[in-house]
């Protein structure tokens, strides 16, 4: 419909100037012929009078000779000369016939026959039905050098001339409709032997004033015609360089840049117009092109913080797991986490003031410095108060960070930390999170020569330590209501049992939920460290993407883990063939259209969950695609024949029946898939 | 995982060693495409194969098929593992298994 509308318009631009033009043409065509019209009328009015005028001045002339006869033979004379007819005559009126073929005037002689108005002239056989006067002068020929003869003078003319010599006006002559002028003719005694009359035939004035009113009208349409085409092709030329503006328009919206400028010829404002938007162009490319630059530098930034995880294989006593998601391309949050020596572990947790580059680019200062002045051995408040120093020197822009960290002594879950104005980090010892209440020194990069101080505790197996940035507490919903502290703590105790990879990402979609459509204003970054000082048979896990190519190292993985376990070669082998069918499952529906990790886990069960005193292998597959229970898929009849057997829901029932047992659960919409075997 | 042909005439003989599974069972599949024409009998030798996944029973199934049209095929020496699955599946009533 949309789109019907925008064509419709587009065409309709067009239809509304042939419209413009129709009106316009009308008019012009309605008055123009009106006006010439009138003038025509009154052109043609005012040359029958004047030609008229003259003619009868010439005519006054003749007749005011006087002496006019008309002879036994009916023919007009001039004392004894004889007009009309005669040869003498005829030379006689011959100015009159020149005069006639300029103007079209004609004249016409008649003669007097009496009372009774009725008379045979020469030898023409017409009689006169009426009137008193007989047409017998020789001028009186047609167009076509035809003499015209069988004329009479309508009686009311006839009365008129009778009484008066003279008429003036519309009269029939010849049997057509002329305007004319009449005199009679006297001879010397002073009778009126017959007139004379000129005229000039109002029908053919007005065939001529007719034909001419025609020949401007179709002028004039021919003209309107041309006219309108010509503004028509020029408009569509306009608009078709309209269209192509708005396809090149429709292109940049879509971003997709064409190579070749917009092109236009002329100084017309359309081209001023594409001038721009080819110098637009130049401007968005370029702005495209510092925002690839941009996403370069945020992958970059990504890259620098450690995210392979788990992250210590080689640590058996405790487990780390950390997200940071940037707000804007390049974010200013970091964290980090490494080894100070083999027994301590530091982790860092921080938020640059700002955003964008400039606040990565100090990050990435930050973030080294800490970790060299840790790895040296200096303890974490040393760390921050050489930092702070550092930071401080050449920091034109006055830009601060805010950090957190801590040195944990692995083997003794000794734990020395600092707190550069950073949010309280929350501490799990024993069953409850609890935000660690101590007043935190200068941020980073403030002030010179600030001395940081240093708090301590000490972590069991089974407390956390979870580290976070503002973005976390500070991410507000639409009503601007902040998801805050207590949400938070809340959240983290009622999933203290959960991997801390579930708990961060559950952290994260409680946040989404929490802001719905409200745009994320901050990086939301999160650590959290699982400390489980001497638990040796821990779970080893390994976090692969979920391709085919994976499937050799999962297998590999999980073969070394069931070697080291002292597995039964039947076990191993029936522990591969289920390995194989869950995680190619795994490989081949849990990510359909995009790309995906997924953990596998492998552990001594320690919660004898088989009830039963012989070792028991668990195995976890946990990936965060299609929601997916494969152990609610019914069971393939495996009593079909060859040519009816499918093969689909095998792989499953297979590892149903060699395992001893599977078990299925969502956590925070992740597939966890648990497998338990009897090892030996 | 290793696979060894011996064909004399229209007999084929094909030994398999390793794993039969997700990932090796295409390349079986492959190479049984190009070999089965005319092949009357197709021993599958399983002695040194350590265990076989459903992605290695649907390329038996396949195979099966085709021979049942042209001739058999007999799987031989399947260790516990294997015969395992194909009691599971069903499979043991459907192939030939000596």
């Amino acid at each position: 419909m949309e789109q019907f509308k925008k064509k419709f318009l587009i065409k309709s631009l067009i239809l509304k100037v042939i419209l413009v033009f129709a009106i316009t043409g009308a008019v012009l065509y309605a008055g123009i012929t009106i006006t010439i019209d009138n003038v025509l009328d009154e052109q043609e009015a005012a040359l029958v009078t004047d030609r008229l005028k003259s003619d009868i001045v010439y005519l006054g002339d003749i007749i005011g000779r006087g002496n006019w006869s008309i002879n036994e033979e009916g023919v007009l004379c001039r004392g004894k000369v004889q007009l009309g007819d005669g040869t003498d005559a005829t030379a006689n009126i011959s100015p009159f016939k020149q005069l006639q073929s300029k103007t079209e005037t004609f004249s016409y002689a008649f003669k007097k026959c009496g009372d009774e108005g009725l008379t045979w002239v020469g030898d023409q056989e017409t009689g006169y039905q009426q009137g008193h006067f007989i047409r017998v002068a020789g001028s009186t020929r047609d167009a076509q050098g035809k003499s015209i003869v069988g004329t009479y003078i309508d009686k009311k003319v006839a009365d008129v001339l009778d009484e008066t010599g003279h008429y003036e006006g519309a009269a029939n002559v010849a049997g057509r409709p002329i305007f004319c002028i009449y005199r009679t003719l006297i001879d010397k005694t002073g009778n009126v032997v017959g007139c004379v009359v000129v005229g000039r035939s109002i029908e053919e004035l007005s065939e001529q004033t007719d034909a001419a009113k025609k020949y401007i009208s179709w002028a004039l349409i021919i003209l309107l015609v041309i006219a309108s085409t010509a503004v028509i092709l020029y408009f569509k030329r306009t608009s078709d360089k309209i269209n192509s503006i708005k396809k090149y328009l429709d292109r940049i919206g879509k971003g997709d840049f064409p190579e070749e400028p917009l092109t236009g010829k002329g100084t017309d404002e359309l081209s001023l117009v594409i001038d721009s938007i080819n110098e637009m162009k130049e401007s968005l490319m370029e702005k495209e092109r510092m925002g690839s630059e941009l996403s370069v530098a945020t992958d970059i930034q990504a890259n620098m913080l450690p995210c392979i995880f788990p992250a210590f294989p080689e640590y058996d006593g405790f487990d780390i797991y950390a997200t940071m998601n940037p707000a804007k391309e390049v974010g200013g949050d970091f964290y980090d986490f490494f080894m100070q020596d083999e027994n301590h572990l530091a982790i860092v947790i921080a938020d640059v003031s700002g955003k964008g580059v400039p606040a990565a680019l100090f990050m990435v200062i930050a973030k080294t410095l800490i970790k060299n002045y840790t790895q040296i051995g200096l303890e974490p408040s040393q760390v921050f108060t050489t930092v702070n120093n550092i930071l401080c020197e050449g920091n034109e822009a006055g830009l601060f960070v805010t950090a957190w960290m801590a040195i944990i002594d692995i083997k003794t879950g000794h734990v020395k930390y600092v707190n550069a104005g950073h949010n309280p980090p929350l501490i799990k010892l024993g069953d409850k999170f609890e935000y660690i209440e101590q007043k935190p020194g200068l941020v980073l990069a403030g002030l010179e020569d600030i001395q940081y101080k240093q708090g301590e505790f000490d972590l069991k197996d089974g407390d956390r330590i979870y580290l976070y940035t503002d973005g976390v507490t500070e991410a507000t919903d639409l009503k601007g209501e902040l998801y805050g502290e207590d949400r938070l703590l809340e959240y983290i105790n009622n999933h203290v049992d959960d991997l801390p990879e579930y708990v961060l990402h559950g952290i994260r979609k409680d946040i989404d939920k929490f802001v719905g459509e409200a745009e994320q204003f901050d990086d939301i970054t999160m650590l959290m460290l699982d400390f489980a000082k001497g638990q040796d048979k821990k779970a080893k896990r390994l976090e692969v993407e979920a391709s085919p190519d994976s499937m050799t190292r999962v297998m590999k993985f999980i073969d070394a883990e069931l070697e080291s376990y002292g597995a039964s070669r039947k076990a191993q082998k029936q522990i591969d063939i289920a390995v194989d069918e869950l995680y190619s499952n795994v490989i081949n529906y849990a990510y359909p259209d995009k790309n995906g990790t997924a953990i596998v886990s492998i552990e001594l069960d320690d919660t004898n969950h088989l009830n039963t005193d012989e070792k028991v292998v668990k195995l976890i597959f946990v990936d965060s695609g299609v929601q997916y229970n494969p152990l609610e898929r019914d069971d393939p009849d495996i009593t079909l024949d060859v040519e009816d057997r499918g093969i689909g829901g095998l792989g499953i029932f297979i590892s149903k029946t060699i395992m001893d047992d599977m078990e299925y659960t969502n956590i925070n919409g992740y597939n966890v898939l648990t497998v338990y075997k009897i090892i030996e | 995982m290793e696979i060894k042909k011996q064909k004399e005439g229209t007999n084929l003989t094909i030994n398999l060693a390793g794993r039969l599974d997700t990932t090796t069972a295409p390349q079986l599949d492959n190479e049984l495409k190009s070999v089965l024409d005319g092949i009357q009998n197709l021993v599958m030798d399983f002695e040194e194969l350590e265990y076989i996944s459903s992605a290695g029973l649907r390329v038996l199934l396949g195979t099966e098929k085709v021979m049942k049209k042209q001739g058999q095929m007999v799987i031989r020496n399947a260790n516990d593992t294997i015969m395992e699955v194909f009691e599971i599946t069903g499979f043991a009533d459907i192939l030939t298994i000596e």
